[in-house]
């Protein structure tokens, strides 16, 4: 037990002393989840509310896929992705193996199911007086939507975080498509399981000390979001 | 005078259930209708299929207006997450900022309830709440005013002063309520009783 304490002191000094690495790969994380759910979102909650509100052929096959996306591992996105963009793959004129770019595009096929699903659920499930109230009030359809979403805004809100959750800590795709390039595509789940194998215990537990400070953060912020006491006041 | 509404051999099933059926039913531009029956009887269902809320019915319906001019307020109301002022500001969007808001002043006072402008609309009463609806359903001067159990909830005070605003409307009303509130409460040109449908 001695060397896990050793090794928390020893993270504890690495962060306080602001450690290139474990800042480097912190940031990256960060950044790369935050643009890779944004741009699910701007995707996500467009199709959510359509599969909520329009009736169209082939809407439950979408909803049940889109469902079954959520659960998908992140290794399996890795491994297309890397076949999709490798060399020899369809997209590999992008060159986008090995980049921070590269992985924010993993992470956004890991976002969408997540969004999709979650913000079809918070809509679909929206009192049917919040429809009948506004075409009664004479809503454009972009007022109609407008407002879905505003009643819906708190699930949708933590559909978000969850995405958020899920892309921050995620492996697979980090590391099959950004290949763990120190300072390049090194994340904060990447660097813990390289510093690990590595038998750098003291970093990788500082790696993990950050990745376990941002996920109580998350899970705060969820948790505060879903009561119903927040809601009351929110609303 | 041509008729607003008219209704001829009108029924709605679900389940092999009727839910609702009127045989006959006219009513003229301005007049205040009122609705009765027992529970059960479709009188809410009536009024959702006026306001083209249901479209599986059977039987014809005329109404010489569009949706879009027609106002209708639930037996519950639903407000939307915010202030009382966003809510009654809703229908009116598309107006110049100070016109539409110089319009809900106006028509918080004439409800009696200028003091809860800013107030959020989960912390009003079941009586403001509904105060609130109708505010926010006036306020676009419907030609054509449905309104279900507008009295529920409501204490003597909210009962006068709706009942002053509704008697003062000119545009066409149908309202659902008690016998007894009705007749008393407002002159009503029309009645259509429902009965409990036996199946």
């Amino acid at each position: 037990m001695e060397f896990i304490w050793n090794g928390i002191v020893e993270a504890l000094k690495l962060i306080l002393a602001g450690d290139p690495q474990v800042l480097d790969a912190a940031w990256r994380s960060i950044w790369i989840s935050t643009t890779a759910v944004a741009l699910a979102a701007v995707v996500g909650i467009a199709i959510g509310c359509l599969l909520a509100r329009a009736n169209f052929r082939g809407r439950t096959l979408l909803i049940i896929l889109f469902r079954a996306g959520m659960g998908i591992p992140t290794v399996l996105i890795g491994l297309v992705g890397y076949a999709l963009l490798s060399r020899q793959g369809p997209l590999g004129m992008l060159e986008l193996l090995y980049t921070p770019v590269g992985i924010v595009l993993g992470e956004f096929a890991l976002a969408l199911p997540i969004i999709v699903s979650l913000t079809h659920a918070a809509i679909a499930n929206l009192d049917p007086r919040v429809h009948e109230t506004a075409v009664m009030l004479g809503a454009s359809p972009w007022q109609r939507l407008k407002t879905y979403l505003g009643e819906a805004r708190l699930a949708i809100t933590l559909a978000l975080l969850t995405a958020f959750a899920r892309c921050f800590t995620e492996l697979g795709i980090a590391i099959m498509i950004g290949g763990n390039i120190k300072f390049i595509t090194r994340t904060l789940a990447t660097a813990t399981t390289l510093e690990t194998a590595r038998g750098n215990l003291s970093r990788a537990v500082a790696m993990s000390l950050v990745l376990l400070l941002m996920a109580i953060v998350m899970t705060t912020v969820i948790s505060l979001l879903s009561t119903p006491r927040s809601q009351e006041k929110r609303a | 005078m041509t008729s607003i509404i008219q209704v001829t051999d009108l029924q709605l099933i679900r389940g092999n259930k009727p839910i609702c059926q009127v045989p006959a039913l006219e009513i003229q531009p301005h007049h205040k209708f009122g609705i009765v029956g027992t529970n059960g009887s479709g009188k809410t269902t009536l009024l959702r299929i006026i306001a083209g809320l249901e479209h599986d019915f059977k039987g014809t319906l005329h109404c010489s207006l569009p949706q879009n001019q027609i106002g209708f307020v639930h037996q519950h109301p639903y407000l939307f997450k915010g202030t009382v002022n966003d809510n009654v500001l809703y229908g009116i969007r598309s107006m110049a900022t100070g016109d539409r808001d110089t319009l809900v002043q106006q028509m918080l006072e004439s409800f009696k309830i200028q003091h809860l402008t800013n107030r959020s609309c989960q912390q009003l009463s079941g009586g403001e709440q509904r105060r609130v609806a109708l505010a926010r359903s006036l306020i676009r001067q419907p030609k054509l005013l449905l309104l279900d159990e507008p009295f529920a909830d409501l204490d003597d005070e909210g009962i006068e002063t709706t009942c002053n605003i509704l008697g003062n409307l000119t545009q066409t009303t149908i309202l659902i309520s008690s016998p007894t509130t009705i007749h008393s409460a407002l002159a009503i040109d029309g009645e259509l009783v429902l009965d409990s449908i036996a199946f």
